[in-house]
């Protein structure tokens, strides 16, 4: 789906901050990549590369074997959806009309809503657990229904690419585990592409496909979700004494901080 | 960072200095020459003339161009650490403004006897400003933006009501506007000798307070648990403050801006100690203020007309509050602080009909009913009555329309700006206009008012660009836009001044005019402006999906496959071109673009098309009811529809910032 060949970031200004370096990573389509890294390792500049928000001072990024700078506006947004991490929440927009704004990439400035536009808005509120307060005003939301209203947009926007800033930054563990069970298993059933930041090692374990994980704006490693939830691999990444406990009943892993 | 000892404040005194000196070598050179300077200063040689002008003028124009500079900006220097506000000062905070209204009151209606009492009428005026923005700040915990809004606010209102007043006494206008413009020209000791005291009295006593001071740069809490009287404090300064400042412009005018950028510039220069900073500021401020004269004093020839100094300290001063806000970090009242309720989501269609019914009574009313001073007088059967029908609906249909294309001008600003307060009017888009079409008018004479309406749209539009220019990095921070836009209309109103004072016979028209008056209208014009807001209005609405989509920012926008920065481009262009049109008809100050939308999306009119067509009913009916009232309210005085609904704009500001404290 994405490959990068080389790409390095830096920050604009008198004392330019190089975020990114030589970065070559290829993100596999139809499956759950997660970024992971420390703080500052440069997870959130690598998914605005991706998204176009940002663009690389070296290097290139291919999206489906075409340059990324060669889309038009409106067809690259109906094939990458966005979330960034902090969203502007307008204040005087529901619920539903703010998931609406998802089918803007299909209609455009003045092309009729048709009954399937309304249907992709309808299933999008439902799968997301947002149905029941589709007419409050989004300000009025909790973090967590807030995140949750957001992902709905991006669902109606029925791009085949999802790129996912911390989407779950701001949910309870049971709605950590909806929405991640939600995205991978519409990735399993129509086929999505998600590349994800993650911070919580368990849920990047037990959801994700592919691993890509950061360290001062560097690739350090990548590979599988088996082999990620290893002791030296944890510690490697996150330059702190982690611990893995194997649970033979599931064959699973999950990690504590030793 | 290690805190160094700052050497830029020091060399910036220092190159003052030396230019105040070289200054001072300059007019003192003829006396230095024939060694007469003693006693030309002291005791002048009663029949030689240059003699007489130096003692008489000259010397007194000095000695005052630093007593103001210096006290103004130590008034602003204390204003700032009181308030723990880089943006505020005399001018900013409504206190000049306050005191200058409160002077024409007290000079055009006070009877003679009365004048030991002008200078307590002028202090007091200056501390109910400050006061009333203050009280509207404090509610929302002094944010810093809150503050300076209030203080625009409260500005705008009171240099209305000082424009009321001078309309209604034109004999004086070209005398008291000359002074609201600043003038430091000096015809004897009797100015400085009155400054003098003041200043040094209100100086002293601000320094003396300036250790607590300190204190209060720690914030409130922190300061009141060290032992600090903070409320009590910060009263004290602050009045002192106005006390200084009260004195300067009953002495010399309105002088902007000394007391914002000099010590503003110092703290950027690195001063934080408040005891340094306002020394500093009184050397600064002094030597600047003369320094700035001279170089006026050098254009005073010109045309044999006077260039007040005031209005000229504006135009440097302006364009330097655009420089710090590009270095300041200033932080907004943070928008997340305000408590979003559930709000209800009510059926604007009952309000809608409410607006429309409203309006069409109301249209009858005015074009039937007048008030003669004492009755209501309908409007009899008799041969003038179509003649007086037709002038009546001309003029009611100017101020309806202006108030339509205002209001969707607003209401585009607004949205795309995604800033609840800014405006035509605020983000200085009225104030170009009509200083493109005064320059036209008074400098190259046109005449024609399509030609005028040309001048006027390209000056908009010019500054509009100018101003996304400057705010083109600050996308995400809708203060800057605000902040620049107030810096732009005090250039714009000190052109607007020092052209309006040397334009002699046209002055009245002129002031008429950008007071907003809709008598000089013709049927002809208000065709062509309601056709062009038809036409934009309907665009705007047609464009209303993208409209909305613009309030979830720039990049959730363009993530949804909109092309943000041309849209904002286009819809801005709209604006000002909507913004330009309404100023030919009614003048600069009217309010209804910064009103109309804000009361609409209080009133729940949420998305974008709704917006637009409710700032709309609402717009045409402030402005019909402005109109009426201008019309009729001091029969048979005419008063400028533009200033009725000025008053009524800040005055509904005034309610809601009292009213709704978070």
């Amino acid at each position: 789906m994405f490959d990068l060949t080389n790409v390095g970031f830096q920050t604009d200004g008198k004392n330019p901050q190089t975020l990114l370096s030589d970065i070559s990573v290829t993100f596999p389509a139809q499956k759950f990549t997660a970024i992971v890294g420390h703080n500052g390792s440069g997870k959130s500049t690598l998914l605005k590369l991706l998204a176009r928000k940002t663009t690389p001072q070296e290097g290139r990024i291919l999206l489906d074997g075409h340059d990324l700078a060669t889309r038009r506006i409106r067809e690259f947004s109906r094939k990458v959806a966005y979330l960034p991490q902090n969203p502007v929440v307008p204040p005087h927009i529901t619920v539903r009309e703010l998931v609406g704004f998802g089918r803007y990439p299909w209609r455009g400035a003045f092309g009729r809503y048709r009954p399937e536009d309304y249907d992709k808005i309808d299933s999008a509120l439902a799968m997301t657990h947002v149905a029941e307060f589709s007419d409050r005003l989004v300000v009025s939301l909790s973090g967590g229904e807030r995140q949750r209203v957001w992902l709905a947009m991006l669902l109606a926007q029925d791009a085949p690419v999802l790129l996912l800033d911390e989407p779950t930054s701001a949910l309870d563990v049971g709605h950590q585990k909806d929405i991640l069970h939600l995205i991978s298993d519409l990735k399993d059933r129509i086929g999505l592409t998600v590349i994800a930041v993650l911070h919580d090692i368990d849920m990047v374990g037990r959801y994700s496909d592919h691993i890509v994980a950061l360290r001062n704006g560097r690739i350090c490693w990548q590979g599988t979700g088996q082999n990620f939830m290893q002791e030296p691999t944890l510690r490697d990444i996150f330059q702190t004494e982690i611990g893995v406990i194997h649970l033979p009943e599931s064959n699973r892993f999950v990690s504590y901080i030793a | 960072m290690i805190s160094k000892s700052p050497r830029t404040p020091t060399i910036l005194v220092c190159i003052l200095g030396i230019l105040t000196l070289a200054v001072l070598i300059r007019d003192f050179w003829p006396f230095l020459q024939n060694g007469t300077l003693v006693q030309a200063a002291f005791t002048p040689d009663e029949t030689d003339f240059t003699q007489i002008l130096f003692h008489y003028s000259t010397l007194p124009r000095l000695s005052m161009a630093f007593l103001c500079g210096a006290g103004l900006a130590l008034a602003g220097a204390a204003i700032q650490t009181v308030l723990r506000n880089p943006l505020a000062s005399p001018t900013t905070l409504g206190v000049g403004a306050g005191v200058e209204f409160a002077l024409t009151a007290f000079l055009l209606m006070a009877p003679a006897s009365m004048a030991l009492f002008q200078e307590a009428f002028a202090l007091a005026g200056g501390l109910v400003a400050i006061g009333a923005v203050y009280l509207i700040a404090a509610k929302r915990g002094n944010a810093t933006l809150w503050l300076i809004l209030a203080g625009m606010i409260v500005n705008l209102l009171l240099q209305a009501g000082s424009q009321i007043l001078l309309l209604f006494n034109e004999q004086y206008l070209q005398s008291v506007f000359m002074w609201g413009a600043g003038d430091l020209a000096q015809n004897g000791w009797e100015s400085a000798q009155f400054v003098l005291p003041r200043v040094l009295i209100g100086m002293a006593a601000i320094l003396l307070l300036s250790r607590p001071l300190d204190l209060l740069a720690l914030g409130d809490e922190t300061a009141s648990s060290l032992g600090a009287r903070v409320t009590a404090l910060r009263l004290l300064i602050l009045g002192f403050a106005v006390f200084i400042t009260a004195s300067v412009i009953s002495a010399a005018g309105m002088i902007g801006f000394v007391g914002l950028a000099v010590p503003a510039a110092l703290r950027i220069a690195g001063l934080t100690r408040s005891r340094d900073l306002m020394i500093c500021s009184v050397f600064t401020g002094g030597f600047a203020l003369l320094v700035i004269d001279f170089i006026v004093r050098q254009f005073n020839g010109l045309g044999g007309d006077t260039l007040p100094t005031g209005a000229a300290t504006a135009l440097f001063g302006a364009p330097f509050i655009i420089l710090i806000l590009r270095k300041a970090r200033i932080m907004p009242g943070s928008q997340s602080e305000e408590h979003h309720s559930d709000q209800q989501i009510i059926s604007k269609t009952r309000l809608s009909i409410i607006l429309c019914a409203t309006l069409t009574i109301g249209l009858v009313f005015s074009l039937f009913v007048s008030f003669d001073g004492n009755d209501l007088v309908l409007l009899g059967p008799s041969d003038a009555r179509l003649d007086i029908l037709l002038g009546r609906a001309e003029r009611t249909f100017a101020a309806m329309i202006c108030g339509a294309a205002l209001a969707v001008s607003g209401t585009l600003i607004q949205r795309v700006g995604r800033n609840p307060l800014a405006s035509p009017e605020i983000t200085g888009v009225s104030s170009a206009t009509a200083l493109a079409m005064i320059v036209a008018l008074a400098i190259f004479g046109f005449g024609q008012r399509a030609e005028l309406m040309m001048i006027g749209a390209a000056g908009g539009i010019a500054s509009l660009f100018l101003l996304l220019f400057l705010c083109r990095k600050f996308t995400h921070a809708p203060h800057y836009m605000l902040l620049n836009g107030l810096a732009l209309t005090a250039i714009l109103g000190a052109i607007v001044r020092i052209v309006l004072t040397r334009s002699g016979t046209q002055t009245t028209m002129l002031m008429s005019w950008l007071a907003g008056t809709t008598y000089f209208t013709n049927m002809d014009e208000v065709m062509i402006v309601a056709g062009v807001t038809g036409v934009l209005l309907t665009v705007a609405i047609a464009l209303r999906r993208p409209l909305e989509l613009a309030s979830l920012g720039t990049d959730q926008s363009v993530s949804l496959g909109l092309g943000i920065s041309a849209f904002q481009f286009f819809m801005m262009l709209l604006a000002a071109v909507l913004a330009a049109s309404a100023t030919l008809l009614v003048g600069p100050l009217s309010f209804v673009g910064l009103m109309a939308p804000h009361l609409a999306r209080v009133a729940g009119y949420r998305l974008a098309g709704e917006h637009l067509l409710g700032a709309l009913l609402i717009g045409v009916n402030v402005m019909m009811v402005a109109e009426w009232l201008a019309r009729n309210l001091l029969y048979p005085q005419q008063l400028p529809t533009g200033l009725i609904a000025a008053v009524i704009g800040t005055s509904y500001f005034l309610i809601l910032s009292i009213r709704r404290p978070r």
